[in-house]
C-alpha cells in the first residue's frame, strides 16, 4: 500500500505495521496528493500498490483562504473547489486501475480554528469542515466511485477526543498533526477498512449468557432476579441485547454457549418481557454443562465455518482462557470489569471484528438459511448413500446471466468467498456492472433452492470471452453449498452457454491461496486438461442434443433465468 | 549510571530495538530509527510513560538517554534512586 498525505505522517508506519502484518507499505513525500494521483511517473501510478491511504489534515485543506471567507457563499465555493481537487484525480486514478482500492479520512475539526466562539455564524470554519465531509459521501455516491472507502476520522476523533490525539508542539516541530496515540488510532480506522475489504470480518459470534446477556446467573437469581430491563445495569444488558440483534440484521450469525440448565434458559426466552432477543435471532445454542471449546468446536462444524470465523464473548475469564487455550484460531476479546462499560466496549468488538462496507437481501436471511443448513445435515445421516440424501434435497438451480439486479451480491461473493473459491478474485460493483457491459464477458450467477428452501445467490461464474476461447476469470460457490455437486451442475450450464455462443475451448487456472482447498480439485473433477497453470478443456458438441454432454447430477433441476 | 527500565522499555518499543543495545550513552543518530522524526516520537513516548510533558523546545534538545533521564530525575518522576 502507499500512503498520501498533505501533512507529514510517516510515524503512522510502526502502527500500521501492528495492524496489518505482512502488508508492504510506503509513504510518499507530504504534500504531493495530487501530483501522485496525476503524474503517470509517480510510485503510485509505476508501482501497483492494492491499497492507496490518503489521509488529509482539515485545517492545511482550508488555511490558506480562511481569512478571506465571510459569506456563506464563498464557503460553500471554497468547499466544491477541494472536493473537486481531491476526488477528481482519486476517482480518475480508480477509473484506469480498477483493481485497486483508495481510502480516505473524513476531516476531523481542527485543534484551534474550531473553539472561535462565533465560527458558525461568521467564519464557517467548521461548516466547512462538516460541508466537507458530507461532500465526500455525496461524490462517493453521484459518480459511483465504490472503490473509494470512506473512512470516519472525524467520528473516532469526535468519540476519542481531537486534544489526544493532535499534537501542536509536533505540528510545529515535523509538520505532523497527530501525536502518537493520534496515529495508532488512524491506522486503526485504515486497518479496519482494509480487513474489511480482504474479506476477513469474521462470521460468528458466540455469546455466553449470565452475566454477559443479562446481569446475574438465571440459575441462582431466577426470573426475577436477573437484570435486564428499562432502568440502570438492566437497561445496559437490555442495549447490548438489542447491539446483537443489529449485528445479526447485518448478516452475521449468533450463536449461544452457555453453561445453563436449558429449561431456566428457556423460560427466559420465552416468559421474560424485556429480552431483546429471542431464540430465532440465534443461529445454533449450546446450552448445558460440555466444555465451551468443545461447543464452538461442534458450531464450527455444524455451521461448516472454520473456527478462524468466531469471536467468543464471555464475562469469565476461565471460560475466555480456556477458549483461548483449546482453540487458538478463535478470536476471544477481554470482557468489560464495569458492566456499565458494556455497550460501547461492544462498540469497538464490531468494529474491530465486524466491519463491512455493504450489506444485501442474503446478509438479512443469512439465520434462516444456515438453520436450513443445520437441518439439512441432521437429515442427511438417514440417508443410506449421498446420491439419495441429494436426490431427497429436491435441488434446483435458477442462473441468470449478466444479472443487473444482483451485482451487488455477486460483488460481495467474490469479496467474502475464501474457500471454494477458483481464483480468489475481489470486485466490487462497478467491477461486476463493467463485466456485465462488455460484449466479452458473461456474468453468471445461481441461486439454489431446495426443500429446505432458497439458499440465496450461492455462485458466481465470471468468463472472459477472446475469440473461440473463454477464460474462466473467477468461478466460486459459497461454502454452504459445497458438496452436493452443485458446481459439476452450474458448470456444466455455463460450458452449454458458452458453447452456444461459438466458444469451443474453456482456460481456467487454480491460484492457490491459504484457504481455498476446496476448490483445488475442481478442474480436475471437471475434466480440464494438464496439471499446473493454464488448464484447458475442449467443448465438444453433439454429445447430447443442443449441449455440449458435461455431466450433470440429474438430481439437479438447472432453471435458466432470462436476461 | 544505570537507565530506568522505563526509559530502556520505551527505546525498544518505538526504535524495535533489542534491549541489550539500549545504554545509557545511547543518543540521536546511534541507531537508524532514531532521526529526527523518531526524536519526537520517543519523547513523546516517554511522557507517556511517566505522565508528564515537555515544552516544544525540549521536544528537539533531551536527544541523549543521558539527558532525558536527567531531566525525569529532575522532575522526581524517577523511583528512589537509579
Amino acid at each position: 500500500m502507499r500512503v498520501l498525505s498533505n501533512v507529514n505522517i510517516a510515524g503512522m508506519r510502526r502502527f500500521l505495521e501492528e495492524q496489518l502484518p505482512g502488508q508492504h507499505m510506503d509513504f510518499a513525500p507530504y504534500d504531493q496528493v495530487a501530483q501522485e494521483f496525476l503524474d503517470p511517473s509517480s510510485p503510485l501510478n509505476t508501482e501497483r500498490p492494492k491499497f492507496v491511504l490518503v489521509y488529509l489534515e482539515g485545517f492545511r485543506l482550508f488555511q490558506q483562504h480562511s481569512g478571506e471567507i465571510s459569506e456563506f457563499a464563498q464557503a460553500v465555493d471554497l468547499v466544491e473547489t477541494r472536493l473537486k481537487e481531491v476526488l477528481e484525480p482519486i476517482g480518475a486514478y480508480l477509473q484506469a486501475n480498477p483493481e485497486r482500492r483508495a481510502l480516505i479520512n473524513t476531516l476531523a475539526y481542527p485543534m484551534s480554528n474550531g473553539c472561535h466562539s462565533l465560527d458558525r455564524n461568521t467564519r464557517f470554519h467548521t461548516a466547512m469542515i462538516d460541508a466537507f465531509n458530507l461532500g465526500l459521501s455525496r461524490w462517493r455516491s453521484e459518480r459511483r466511485i465504490d472503490k473509494l472507502i470512506i473512512c470516519d476520522w472525524a467520528a473516532a476523533a469526535a468519540r476519542l477526543g481531537s486534544a489526544s490525539l493532535y499534537d501542536e508542539r509536533l505540528w510545529y516541530i515535523g509538520r505532523i498533526p497527530l501525536s502518537p496515540r493520534g496515529q495508532e488510532e488512524l491506522a486503526a480506522l485504515y486497518a479496519r477498512s482494509i480487513r474489511a475489504l480482504s474479506g476477513s470480518s469474521k462470521k460468528v459470534l458466540v455469546v455466553d449468557l449470565d452475566n454477559t446477556i443479562w446481569g446475574g446467573v438465571i440459575g441462582e437469581d431466577k426470573m426475577q432476579g436477573i437484570m435486564l430491563g428499562e432502568d440502570g445495569l438492566g437497561k445496559v444488558y437490555r442495549d447490548f441485547q438489542m447491539q446483537l440483534r443489529r449485528l445479526k440484521d447485518r448478516g452475521f450469525l449468533l450463536a449461544i454457549a452457555s453453561k445453563n440448565n436449558e429449561e431456566d434458559v428457556d423460560q427466559v426466552f420465552a416468559e421474560h418481557p424485556m429480552m431483546a432477543l429471542t431464540y430465532d435471532d440465534f443461529v445454533a445454542r449450546k446450552i448445558g454443562w460440555n466444555p465451551k471449546p468443545e461447543s464452538i468446536a461442534q458450531l464450527s462444524k455444524e455451521l461448516a465455518l472454520g473456527l478462524d470465523s468466531f469471536v467468543f464473548v464471555d464475562d469469565s475469564p476461565i471460560e475466555r482462557g480456556a477458549v483461548k487455550q483449546a482453540l487458538p484460531d478463535v478470536s476471544v476479546p477481554e470482557f468489560p470489569s464495569d458492566p456499565f462499560t458494556l455497550n460501547s466496549w461492544f462498540e469497538s468488538v464490531t468494529a474491530e471484528y465486524f466491519d463491512t462496507l455493504m450489506q444485501t437481501n442474503e446478509d438479512k436471511h443469512r439465520v434462516e438459511m444456515y438453520k436450513a443448513d443445520i437441518r439439512r445435515q441432521q437429515e442427511s445421516g438417514k440417508f443410506a448413500d449421498l446420491e439419495d440424501y441429494y436426490r431427497n434435497l429436491e435441488m434446483e438451480m435458477r442462473i441468470w446471466v449478466n444479472h443487473r439486479e444482483q451485482v451487488q451480491r455477486i460483488a460481495q461473493l467474490t469479496q467474502k468467498t475464501n474457500q471454494f473459491n477458483l481464483t480468489t478474485r475481489r470486485y466490487d460493483v462497478s467491477d461486476i456492472e463493467r463485466f456485465i457491459a462488455s460484449p466479452n464477458v458473461r456474468v453468471y450467477d445461481t441461486e439454489l433452492v431446495d426443500r429446505y428452501g432458497s439458499n440465496g445467490i450461492v455462485g458466481v461464474i465470471i468468463a472472459k470471452i477472446k475469440g473461440e476461447a473463454a477464460e474462466i476469470d473467477t468461478c466460486l460457490l459459497s461454502c454452504r453449498v459445497i458438496g452436493r455437486k452443485v458446481e459439476q451442475a452450474f458448470f456444466s450450464f455455463v460450458a452449454d452457454d458458452l458453447a452456444k455462443t461459438g466458444v469451443k475451448e474453456i482456460v481456467a487456472e487454480y491460484i492457490p491461496t491459504t484457504k481455498n482447498a476446496p476448490a483445488e480439485g475442481l478442474l480436475d473433477q471437471l475434466g480440464f486438461g494438464g496439471v499446473d497453470g493454464l488448464r484447458r478443456l475442449r467443448l465438444s458438441p453433439g454429445k447430447v442434443p443442443g449441449g455440449i454432454g458435461m455431466y450433470c447430477p440429474d438430481y439437479i433441476r438447472v432453471e435458466a433465468k432470462a436476461q | 549510571m544505570t537507565l530506568d527500565t522505563r526509559i530502556v522499555d520505551a527505546v525498544t518499543r518505538v526504535f524495535n530495538v533489542d534491549p541489550g543495545a539500549v545504554s545509557a550513552d545511547l543518543k540521536i543518530g546511534d541507531v537508524s530509527e532514531w532521526d529526527s522524526l523518531g526524536q519526537l516520537n520517543l519523547i513523546v513516548e516517554i511522557e507517556s510513560v511517566f505522565g508528564t510533558r515537555f515544552d516544544g523546545e525540549q521536544l528537539i534538545s533531551l536527544n541523549s538517554l543521558t539527558e532525558i533521564q536527567k531531566e525525569l530525575a529532575d522532575r522526581n518522576l524517577l523511583s528512589s534512586q537509579v
